[in-house]
């Protein structure tokens, strides 16, 4: 090992075939860098190591862990949900089909079932799967084999029991019984209207051909698989496909080998591919428009029985039918018939021997039509022609919108259910997109989707703003919109509801990111839309602007409003509905927002109590409804009907949200709140570490709820008299609320107190009084009739003002905050019991005992019933007491409330020492009282 | 090698990895199987390059082969997990016997693909033996044939190797 750094190849090489000592040896000349040394050791161990997974060969490893394929028949005569595996009809890449059977009354139901080989492993893949099927099992049309059942089996198997039918491939039929064209075309027809009720139901068939349109022993048509191929991805019974997703080459559109969506001009698609088929007996190939039978002299087999043989046939075809064929398999999407209606009226037109649409119709091809049907009045008949061509463009016009609002359903929603595949069962979890990721996908795929109308691109691009805002990704929802509104803008009216839901979107959005007066101003522009429309968006809009208000305390307005959409959703919704327990949850929180508690607590009574009773899942109006009477029961002194309320509250949040989310968060925090108040700290603790975890994750650092949450956790600091703790989290929530710009905010009024007690309680007067004079000040813009937040902040105005030695000016302030507390009805709760507690300290400052005895008694009272296990207040209080008991002269009594205060002491580090020294001399005056 | 032993040896991997990249796309998979076919279709094209792999570089179709299997390694060794850990129930409904033969973890194959990246870093050589030997099947000897070295430097190399990974492998 001469100079430089001596690889680890190098002394590999030269230590791998020395003996053990002979290897201690070298280690002992080298002086190796320890991580390199520690390589090396480990590597000669492992050196005669046998390690199996290198004495083996990847593509034997790689063997072993590929599952074998299974046809399904070791399961033939177990169980599916209730049916019982008679026999296997088919299988391919991810699903099996049975035959299967349940008893049905006194007989027994045979159905075909699929069963779902991969399974599937997200729940939401789980969710699309019985969303689907609910679309499907809505499906009811004579000739479509319908949806019977479908589920997920005990083992976790999704399967689907479909009509079993028993007939032929419309072809094999038509051939069979001989058919001749009117009879095929016919069929042809009744495909095409089962086809096209689908499609009005919003259900795509994405693999059409013959062996799924059957023809059963009645000489019914019956297609089967409907809508199968979006819910089970890959139906291979075909071994030629290539393509992950179902596509039979011949009848697959050509878009169906892009990546993109799928659409009901698929299936025209396929039933033009159909016609040919059923028409000239064999595959139209896809680049010829014509109706290729030429070559049929030199092999009369190849035309179908029924069929005029040779020229005749080509005849036949040529022209109008083999331009409706061609129509319907046009490679361009958007050239083919709106709709599988249209194609089945040309049909018909040619049937009856009318102009068909299929052809650019020239005045002379529509008098050679019209001279076949009236050869006796050609004159008369070139007027008729002209009123016919009339009365076409109209139902045309009608039906193109009609097939357009379908369609554009259907684009959406197959783009939205593509676009949550990509996240779906089958991915691994590291490999799933995030929403955002999904969202941000999405848009730009829309960007280069130059097909859309722009209706579509405005309807999606706003429903993708939507699910960005669902997501909390609000810079890119509000870019979406944006996108939106431009769109809509530019070609419909400034007052188009189109325009204007966009437009309520967009102030929504504003409220979410905490810009209420952005967002007021948004929505008092609305005003006048949201007035004439009167509809649930119009009301949702008017609540919003209410709560907007409201957030930028113009609370008087904000009420109003409220109350205006409270009136306008009674007359919309019925009672009990959950729409209208929706409303009222929502007027109910408004009017807390208000401070106008007494009229909120029957409202929220009534709501929540239809909804328990519904058994209806919960919203997040229920979850704020809940909160919202814990607080009314906590402002009321019932504490454990506002714990176990706000217990209900964590428990629904986490069984609505499992993810981390605002609303479980906000639930942890509320009920962290109150343990906290009742100096439950060790159990309150863990809860508001969590919050703020959540709160950190969801909004970052910078947001009004994760200030909120810190304050909770500096409160909570505070009343172990942990300064510094205390200090660290208040400071940080006090930079929300210290910007400029800042509006009075209850959060803030909140964090100000906070921010005053700590500055109190270091002795930091000037601080303390600044905040809580400008906390108290946002109190009065805010709630204008008062609020318990002024007693509060009042009662910590006396404290500072008895610490600058006015006794007097403090009772005068603790006498108010008592009187507004009487007017408000809230003579009960906490904050009642930290005015009497601080007034009961004012006149011991003043010498009156025998008052101030009355004051603490009463706190202690209230204490005991409200907190029973809050020992640091309870220490305070009788610390207070015991003070008094000496200034009342009676020693004994004083050193057994001190030494009964003591008692509660297990940590002194909780507490404020100069105080704790006190009522600590005090239980020690037993020397004075031994020897008197 | 003689040309005819390289042929042979093409033909065989090529089965190989057609099969093996067969078998899990016709269970409808997800977008990594399909990555792997498409993976192996390029092979394919190369293969059929006929030309250019007789008079040319069988080191670079090895080479090539041997990164599609470990390709396909890796996304059956997750398909394996994911069976494991997510789907217990659906194994004992579509009887997968072979599934319980599973005697390697999974989860060490991971462990391998991660370790053979470092090792690539801190000798290039060494994890090529360890591509050609482990991945693409050959022996030691073929594998010096092919490299054209000394088969007792391809030994100290695989050596060096396999004690370098199986140090990393829990």
């Amino acid at each position: 090992m001469s100079g430089g750094e001596p690889g680890l190849r190098e002394c590999f090489d030269e230590l791998v075939d020395l003996t053990p000592s002979q290897r201690e040896a070298w280690f002992a000349r080298h002086e190796l860098p320890a991580d390199l040394r520690r390589e090396l050791l480990e590597m000669l161990a492992c050196d005669t190591r046998e390690v199996p997974l290198l004495e083996t060969s990847a593509a034997a490893l790689a063997q072993q862990y590929t599952p074998r394929d299974d046809d399904g028949r070791g399961l033939l005569g177990s169980t599916i949900g209730p049916y019982r595996l008679v026999d296997v009809l088919g299988h391919g890449g991810s699903s099996v089909v049975f035959r299967a059977q349940r008893a049905s009354g006194s007989g027994t139901q045979t159905v075909a079932l699929k069963l779902l080989r991969t399974g599937l492993f997200s729940a939401a893949g789980q969710r699309r799967f019985r969303r689907e099927q609910a679309v499907l099992a809505q499906l009811s049309h004579r000739n479509i084999a319908g949806l019977i059942d479908g589920g997920v089996s005990d083992t976790g198997i999704p399967y689907i029991a479909m009509a079993f039918v028993q007939g032929m491939p419309i072809t094999r039929h038509a051939d069979a019984h001989a058919l001749d064209l009117r009879a095929r075309l016919a069929l042809l027809v009744t495909v095409c209207r089962a086809i096209d009720a689908a499609h009005r139901a919003l259900v795509v068939h994405c693999d059409l051909k013959p062996s799924n349109v059957l023809v059963d022993g009645d000489g019914e048509v019956r297609i089967l698989d409907f809508g199968i191929a979006h819910l089970l991805d890959d139906d291979t019974t075909d071994g030629a496909r290539t393509i992950a997703i179902a596509l039979t080459p011949g009848y697959a559109a050509p878009e169906q080998y892009q990546p993109g969506m799928v659409t009901t001009a698929c299936d025209i698609h396929a039933l033009g591919v159909l016609m040919g088929e059923l028409l000239t007996g064999r595959l139209l190939s896809p680049d010829r428009t014509r109706m290729d039978v030429q070559g049929s002299d030199a092999d009369p087999g190849m035309i179908p029985p029924g069929l005029p043989q040779g020229k005749a046939l080509a005849r036949l075809l040529r022209g109008d039918l083999e331009a409706i064929c061609a129509t319907a398999r046009a490679g361009d999407p958007q050239r083919r018939y709106l709709s599988a209606a249209l194609l089945a009226e040309d049909i018909e037109r040619w049937l009856r021997n009318e102009p068909v649409v299929a052809r650019p119709p020239s005045a002379g091809y529509r008098l050679r039509k019209t001279v076949q049907r009236h050869r006796a009045a050609a004159v008369a008949a070139v007027v008729a022609t002209l009123a016919l061509g009339v009365g076409i463009s109209t139902t045309l016009w009608q039906a193109h919108v009609a097939a357009e609002q379908a369609q554009r359903a259907t684009v959406v929603r197959d783009f939205l259910i593509e676009l949550f595949d990509a996240s779906r069962a089958g991915q691994l979890p590291d490999r799933r997109l995030t929403l955002e990721q999904l969202v941000q996908r999405a848009s730009t795929r829309l960007q280069a989707q130059n097909d859309l109308s722009t209706t579509t691109r405005i309807e999606m691009l706003r429903t993708l703003g939507e699910v960005g805002t669902a997501a909390s990704d609000y810079a890119q929802a509000d870019k979406l919109y944006g996108q939106a509104l431009a769109l809509a803008e530019g070609s419909l009216a400034a007052d188009d509801p189109v325009v204007t839901r966009i437009r309520l979107l967009q102030a929504r959005l504003l409220t979410l990111q905490s810009r209420y007066a952005d967002a007021s101003r948004a929505y008092e522009a609305l005003l006048p839309q949201m007035r004439r429309a009167g509809d649930a968006a119009a009301v949702e809009g008017l609540q919003n602007y209410a709560s907007a208000l409201m957030f930028s305390a113009q609370t008087d307005l904000g009420l109003a409003i409220s109350a205006e959409a409270a009136q306008r959703a009674a007359l919309l919704y019925a009672a009990g509905s959950r729409t209208a327990v929706q409303a009222s949850l929502t007027r109910a929180n408004q009017l807390m927002g208000g401070g106008r508690m007494a009229e909120a607590e029957p409202v929220l009574e009534t709501a929540l109590g239809f909804w328990r009773a519904s058994a209806q899942p919960p919203q997040d109006d229920v979850l704020q409804g809940l909160t919202d009477l814990s607080r009314i029961r906590a402002a009321q002194g019932r504490l454990d009907a506002s714990e176990a309320l706000l217990r209900e509250l964590v428990a629904t949040a986490e069984r609505l949200y499992p993810e981390p989310h605002d609303r479980p968060a906000l639930a942890l925090l509320n009920l962290g709140d109150l343990l906290r108040s009742q100096d439950r700290l060790d159990e309150a603790e863990p809860l508001l570490t969590r919050a703020v975890a959540m709160m950190k994750a969801i909004y970052g650092d910078d947001h009004v709820r994760v200030a909120n949450a810190l304050g909770s956790l500096g409160d909570l600091e505070l009343r172990r008299h942990r300064l510094e703790a205390a200090a660290l989290h208040i400071g940080t929530s006090m930079q929300w609320c210290d910007r400029p710009g800042r509006h009075p905010t209850r959060s803030c009024i909140e964090l100000g107190f906070n921010a005053a007690r700590l500055a109190l309680a270091s002795g930091d007067l000037e601080t303390a009084d600044a905040r809580s004079a400008q906390a108290l000040s946002m109190t009065k813009q805010i709630f204008r009739d008062g609020h318990r937040w002024m007693a509060q902040l009042g009662q910590l105005r006396a404290g500072l003002s008895l610490r600058r030695g006015d006794p007097s000016a403090a009772l005068a302030t603790c006498d108010d905050a008592q009187r507004l507390l009487a007017r408000l009805g809230e003579s009960e709760g906490l904050v009642s019991l930290a005015v009497l507690a601080r007034r009961a300290e004012v006149l011991l400052a003043l010498g009156r005992f025998g008052d101030a005895d009355a004051d603490i008694r009463q706190a202690l009272a209230s204490w005991d019933r409200l907190a029973p296990a809050g020992a640091l207040t309870r220490v305070d209080l009788l610390g207070t007491q015991a003070s008094i008991q000496a200034g009342l002269g009676d020693l004994p009594a004083a050193r057994e409330t001190a030494r009964r205060a003591m008692a509660f002491v297990h940590d002194r580090d909780a507490f404020d020492p100069v105080r704790l020294a006190r009522i600590d001399t005090l239980a020690r005056k037993e020397h004075d009282a031994r020897m008197p | 090698m003689t040309d005819s032993h390289v042929d042979a040896l093409v033909e065989q991997l090529y089965l190989q990895l057609r099969t093996l990249a067969r078998s899990v796309r016709r269970r409808g998979g997800a977008s990594d199987t399909l990555h792997t076919t498409a993976l192996v279709n390029e092979l394919y094209v190369k293969l059929a390059d006929a030309e250019r792999l007789r008079f040319g570089e069988p080191r670079q179709f090895f080479a090539y082969a041997a990164q599609a299997m470990r390709h396909i390694l890796i996304d059956r060794a997750k398909l394996q997990m994911r069976i494991k850990r997510e789907d217990p129930l659906l194994r004992v409904a579509l009887t997968d016997p072979d599934v319980e033969a599973v005697t390697i973890d999974p989860a060490l194959a991971l462990e391998l693909d991660a370790a053979l990246d470092t090792l690539t870093a801190r000798d290039a050589r060494a994890a090529e033996v360890v591509n050609l030997h482990f991945f693409a099947g050959l022996t030691l000897q073929q594998v010096a044939d092919l490299l054209d070295i000394a088969p007792r430097t391809v030994a100290r190399d695989w050596r060096f190797a396999s004690a370098f990974l199986k140090a990393r492998l829990a």
